[in-house]
């Protein structure tokens, strides 16, 4: 019998605005020792879906199902007591941000010790004897140690598996993982997902894994199921779901996962639009506004989950019957003729073994020592037409050395050369120059646009200082908007009213008005879904093509850098460890932890999957 | 769904304000009208009628009057113009004191932002009262002297502020933006900083401005601020003490208009923090 | 609730969450402002012309000033002023009281426990008052619970101490004749300046308790604490309002100097023997010597009170003393 049997779970919450709806009848069976899927992009309802299976949803949200049934009993009209229970019995919950799951006012030790059967913490030395037995079933390093540490004084990882630790301490049945390794570095995402993969195998745990990333769920889990505002719209074996979608939306997260074994020459696809709010919504399927397959059904009719008999799994689509879904081609703008790089001419911009210590020596740190250098004596050049990838875990400098490029810090040692003057020994003009040629484009946040200004005025403070004439300014505006694909409607906007993706845009139409020959971009599409992703690295790529620009892209992420760019650093804390053409180092990587990255990296969709997918 | 939050959050927020806040700045509005306009009503607060001494509140005397036939309800109304002149003049001071220097340290930082924090920790290792007694008890009690020591005391208050606030955004990403863009740093300070710090100021000046009050009121209750015979609300309480028994309206009035401004610039305060979702306590 | 106290024996075990760096440079720092506080008070001093001529009485002659000014040192150049008026200061040597004659500083001191008696008091109850009302108000059981009494206490928070004060002596000792007006005679000439000052410090401290508590509720460790299936009240209590107690512990500090202020005018209004009164006296009668000491002794034990509750905020939430 499954562990986990909900049939028809729906959840609304009373909001000022109205009734929101953000799960919209969701059925799902675990069993023991199964692992399952639950995909979605932000704002699909799979967390809150997550939550409502550990009983752990807000009071304001009320919930209804047909069946819904945890380790052999009915919870479908439970106490908050009866919750409880399964909660300390039988469900254990691990969350997406390790270090906002511990409660920073406590103890390791003392978290743990809470979450223990009585028996084990009915005397000190039982609960640290449990304890210690816990974190060395986790993995943890020291685990005497870091029983009298507080979470700040962890890393992350590590403190994941202290929330492993806890989630297991009364040997659940049931492990729900919420988005477990987003807020990680990615070699120790890895290490995170095999720990959990052990334990399902060890303790025959069943395991609901949520995420947004499909590369996480291909590996480990043997079931998947992708959420589209708060319905399943497709469900089935993990390789089946993913080489034979039979769903647009699948179909297109599919496509637009860049991944460290997709070159350039097969261009992604992304897909437009938000999810819809889930108020007030009209009859007919979710996705219609941005599927490329849309017709007139669609509109009236909400398809229903049915098993679609050529590709073996389940799928909502209208279109379902047709087996595996094919998406139309590519819009022109992402096929690609890579512009030939100009090897040969002067390099745009060099860095010339720069280090950079921070923070300045203050009057009460001294005995702390020196501090370690952020950037060791690293050294590069840009060349015009090339695209140079920075890659690195954070914390490794890889940001470090863009902004010293552009001159939001300073080196401590070494120099970077503006063409072939130094940074320091320009004269005016040449620094008006170099503001102009080289651009910054900000890691989206809510932070890289002023919230009181207009998108239109923020646009033009990049023109303020080259062009006088404020109706020019504003032709300039709109024709830059056009470029980046941005309607003119946009222009009145706040950022608060724009997507991530919009705001993104924006930024780089930021960048771009000040024609550039080099545009320095600071991983300009971490913070988006994958979906949007796409479409900002399209952008990117048309345009390079268009303008002749060079990049220099920084990312955490090979599959960004292998689409964008044709050499690649790999920078390791402050140093760099590899260098050379992406094909070369992805290929054939010398460094330990080069090779370390590549393994970690999640997403090996393989090519003969896709390939027969487009 | 945070979508929603956000959209009903600023729907409560763009409408009119609640009906207690709206209250609030009508009373306030009054009790400023009868102030500023107390020259001009005919009211006499020095008028003795030493044949109506001690009476209870009437027809002719709506407040009563004092132990010296001087009308109550005609003292209140002079009363009034002490602690507001002081409370106004005294928070216009100290926000532009903080706000100036607050600018200054959080964008300069290093040895600009050490001497002034340093600075402004010794102002707040200073008992605010405590200071304000010695400085009155050696320099004299006058209206300047009050105005120059409340301000003195509050300035911290807003620096502190505007600093953790300006240190906030100088390194976000738009204000680096604009730096690559060549936009100068008074520009810089003006057009992204400065717009920054007001919803701040604004609540901060509130809660100044009822401090402030309190300060005058508890000064001149001490009897070392507003001097006998000008009326002053604080003032007037003091001298109500001692008619406690047999004159409760003289201390009565004076006390409820106090506790009418502050309430009202509580109030008002209160909102401001809401609809800026700033916190009023100076805890950042 | 066994277990609480479990928890806290193992917490104790373990270690202490008070790092020496922060001790060290948090009294560094207390000892730097109290210098600058005394620097500033000897500037004023000085700014006033001859300082010898303001701590004399006033019937003073000429010879007599001079003689005091000797015996202090006001007749040597500054900077040797200023090293005399620190040492004096160390040693606790102010001159005489013109009023009492007798020496200034034991003067002060006589009355410090009764207002440290007095002050305690007030901040304790007035917190725990506070904590008590947000506490209810963030997770009452029903509306009225959460609504009435913080709107009530909030109220307060707008009479100025004194007008509250004349309030309280009106209704209990004059109306009801329940309390004495002033003086120090027995406990229930405490009451109602207790009560005075502690209305000043419940209102802020039920305020941020409650906000701070609906903040937290919000974060995601409390989810992590309900994940492990103990039972709501534990959460409430041990996740949501014990981390709550930072923030208003912080509060409290940067009240105090309002408490001292508080604790001024209550002192003075009740005709309690403490400082505060003592200070107002000596003010409004110019016994400059005595104000000065108390001053300078009021400074002393503001930033030690303030050390002390950094202290404890640390002890509350460890994250604190990270910079
Ligand atoms: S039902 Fe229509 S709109 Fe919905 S996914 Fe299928 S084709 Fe697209």
């Amino acid at each position: 019998m499954s562990f986990l049997d909900i049939s028809e779970l729906k959840i609304q919450i009373l909001s000022r605005a109205g009734i929101v709806h953000p799960v919209r009848g969701v059925s799902l069976q675990i069993e023991p020792g199964e692992a399952l899927g639950l995909v979605g992009e932000s704002g699909c309802g799979k967390t809150i879906t997550s939550m409502a299976i550990a009983g752990l949803l807000t009071p304001s949200a009320t919930l209804t199902a047909k069946r819904f049934v945890v380790g052999g009993v009915d919870m479908s009209n439970a106490s908050e007591r009866a919750w409880r229970n399964i909660r300390r019995d039988s469900v254990g919950v691990i969350f997406q941000n390790p270090m906002k799951a511990l409660n920073p006012r406590m103890l390791v030790g003392t978290q743990l010790a809470e979450a223990m059967a009585p028996k084990d913490r009915g005397s000190l030395r039982a609960s640290h004897m449990k304890s210690m037995e816990l974190l060395d079933s986790v993995g943890v390093t020291q685990p005497k140690a870091r029983l009298s540490q507080y979470p700040h004084e962890l890393s992350g990882g590590l403190a994941q598996r202290i929330v492993i630790a806890m989630a297991l301490a009364r040997n659940p049945k049931l492990l729900i993982a919420d988005e477990p390794t987003t807020a990680l570095d990615a070699s120790v995402q890895k290490q995170i997902l095999d720990l959990i993969d052990n334990l399902r195998k060890e303790l025959k745990l069943a395991v609901l894994m949520v995420t947004h990333d499909l590369g996480v769920v291909q590996e480990r889990v043997d079931r998947v199921a992708v959420m589209y505002a708060g319905r399943i719209i497709e469900h089935g074996a993990t390789d089946d779901v993913i080489s034979r979608s039979s769903h647009p939306y699948t179909a297109a997260l599919v496509a637009a996962m860049p991944s460290i074994d997709r070159g350039r020459d097969k261009p992604l696809q992304g897909l437009e639009g938000l999810p819809p709010p889930l108020i007030n919504l009209p009859g007919g399927c979710a996705l219609r506004p941005r599927c490329a397959l849309a017709t007139g059904i669609c509109e009236q009719i909400d398809p229903p989950l049915a098993f679609v008999e050529r590709t073996g799994h389940w799928a909502a689509c209208h279109n379902h019957h047709h087996g595996r879904v094919v998406l139309p081609p590519v819009i022109a703008d992402t096929t690609m003729e890579t512009v030939a790089p100009e090897l040969d001419a002067a390099a745009i911009m060099q860095v010339r073994s720069i280090t950079k210590v921070f923070g300045q020596q203050r009057l009460l740190n001294f005995w702390r020592g020196p501090r370690p250098p952020a950037v060791k004596d690293v050294s590069l050049s840009i060349a015009p037409g090339e695209t140079l990838g920075i890659v690195g875990e954070s914390g490794s400098g890889k940001t470090t050395v863009a902004r010293m490029m552009v001159g939001l810090e300073m080196p401590t040692e070494g120099e970077i050369l503006f063409g072939d003057k130094p940074l320091s020994a320009l004269e005016p003009a040449e620094i008006g120059q170099w503001r102009r040629e080289v651009q910054f484009v900000f890691q989206d946040s809510s932070s890289s646009l002023n919230p009181r200004f207009t998108i239109a005025r923020s646009i033009e403070e990049s023109l303020l200082a080259l062009e006088p004439d404020a109706q020019a300014r504003q032709e300039r505006i709109r024709k830059l908007l056009a470029e980046v694909g941005l309607t003119e409607a946009m222009a009145s906007r706040k950022p608060n009213q724009l997507s991530g993706g919009q705001r993104q845009r924006v930024g780089i139409a930021r960048a771009l008005a000040r024609n550039p020959k080099l545009m320095i971009a600071d991983e300009p599409v971490s913070a988006l879904d994958v979906s949007v992703q796409a479409t900002i690295l399209n952008l990117l790529n048309r345009l390079r093509r268009e303008r002749g620009m060079s990049y220099i892209i920084i990312s955490h992420d090979l599959g960004v850098i292998r689409y964008i760019c044709d050499r690649m650093i790999v920078m390791y804390r402050g140093d760099v460890v590899e260098a050379g053409s992406t094909e070369a180092v992805l290929q054939n990587p010398q460094h330990e932890y080069t090779r370390r990255l590549i393994a970690a990296a999640p997403n090996h969709i393989s090519e003969n999957q896709r390939s027969t997918g487009t | 769904m945070s979508a929603i939050t956000t959209q009903t959050t600023k729907a409560v927020r763009r409408g009119m304000p609640p009906v207690g806040v709206m209250f609030a700045f009508a009373t306030l509005g009054c009790v400023l009208l009868m102030t500023v306009s107390a020259p001009f009503l005919g009211v006499d607060p020095y008028k003795q009628d030493l044949m109506a001494i001690l009476l209870p509140p009437s027809f002719e005397h709506p407040f009563g009057t004092d132990l010296l036939g001087r009308d109550i309800a005609a003292r209140v109304i002079w009363g009034g113009i002490p602690p507001l002149f002081v409370g106004f003049t005294a928070t216009a001071i100290a926000v532009l004191l903080g706000l100036g220097f607050g600018l200054l340290a959080g964008y300069r930082q290093g040895i600009v932002d050490g001497f002034l924090s340093r600075l402004a920790d010794i102002q707040m290792s200073i008992p605010g009262l405590v200071l304000a007694l010695l400085i009155l008890v050696l320099f004299g009690a006058s209206i300047t002297n009050l105005i120059i020591v409340i301000a003195l005391e509050s300035w911290t208050m807003h620096y502190r502020v505007v600093r953790s606030q300006v240190m906030a955004v100088r390194n976000l990403s738009f204000v680096e933006a604009a730096r690559l863009a060549s936009i100068g740093e008074v520009w810089i300070v003006l057009r992204h900083i400065l717009p920054s710090t007001i919803p701040l100021l604004a609540v901060t000046g509130t809660a100044n401005f009822s401090q402030a009050l309190l300060m005058e009121a508890a000064l001149s209750f001490l009897g070392i601020g507003v001097q006998p015979p000008t009326p002053d609300w604080g003032t007037m309480v003091s001298e109500g003490q001692s008619q406690l028994a047999g004159g409760w309206w003289i201390a009565m009035f004076p006390g409820m208009a106090l506790v009418l401004v502050m309430w009202s610039a509580q109030v008002i305060g209160d909102w401001l923090a809401d609809v800026y979702s700033v916190r009023g306590d100076g805890l950042q | 609730m066994a277990t609480i106290s479990h928890f806290k024996a193992l917490q104790a075990r373990l270690r202490s969450p008070i790092e020496v760096r922060f001790l060290l440079r948090r009294a560094i720092g207390g000892l730097f402002s109290l210098w600058g506080a005394v620097t500033i008070v000897f500037l004023m001093l000085y700014a006033t012309g001859n300082p010898a001529e303001v701590l004399a009485p006033e019937t003073a002659t000429a010879e007599q000033v001079a003689e005091l000014a000797r015996q202090y040192g006001f007749d040597q150049p500054i900077y040797l002023q200023y090293r005399n008026f620190l040492v004096n200061i160390m040693q606790g040597n102010f001159p005489n009281s013109l009023y009492t004659g007798r020496p200034a500083f034991q003067e002060v001191l006589y009355r410090v426990p009764n207002t440290l008696l007095l002050g305690l008091t007030a901040v304790v109850l007035g917190a725990l008052l506070g904590l008590v009302v947000g506490y209810v108000s963030s997770s009452g059981r029903s509306r009225i619970m959460r609504v009435v009494p913080i709107r009530l206490l909030m109220i307060l928070q707008s009479v100025p101490n004194f007008f509250m004060g004349l309030l309280l002596i009106y209704f209990f000792s004059l109306t009801l004749r329940w309390l004495p007006t002033s003086g120090f005679s027995s406990w229930r000439n405490l009451i109602l300046p207790i009560t005075t000052l502690a209305c000043y410090v419940a209102p802020n401290v039920a305020r941020l308790f409650r906000s701070t508590m609906n903040e937290i509720r919000f974060e995601e460790h409390i989810q992590t604490a309900r994940a492990k299936g103990i039972s709501e009240r534990a959460v409430r209590i041990r996740h949501n309002a014990i981390n709550a107690l930072g923030p208003v512990t912080t509060l409290i500090g940067l009240q105090l100097g309002g408490v001292l202020a508080g604790a001024v005018v209550v002192e003075t209004l009740f005709a309690y023997p403490g400082v505060g009164q003592l200070l107002v006296q000596a003010v409004v009668s110019r016994d400059y010597p005595v104000a000065l000491a108390a001053v300078i002794l009021v400074c002393l034990g503001y930033n030690i009170a303030s050390l002390l509750v950094d202290v404890l905020v640390v002890i509350i939430d460890p994250r604190a003393q990270k910079r």
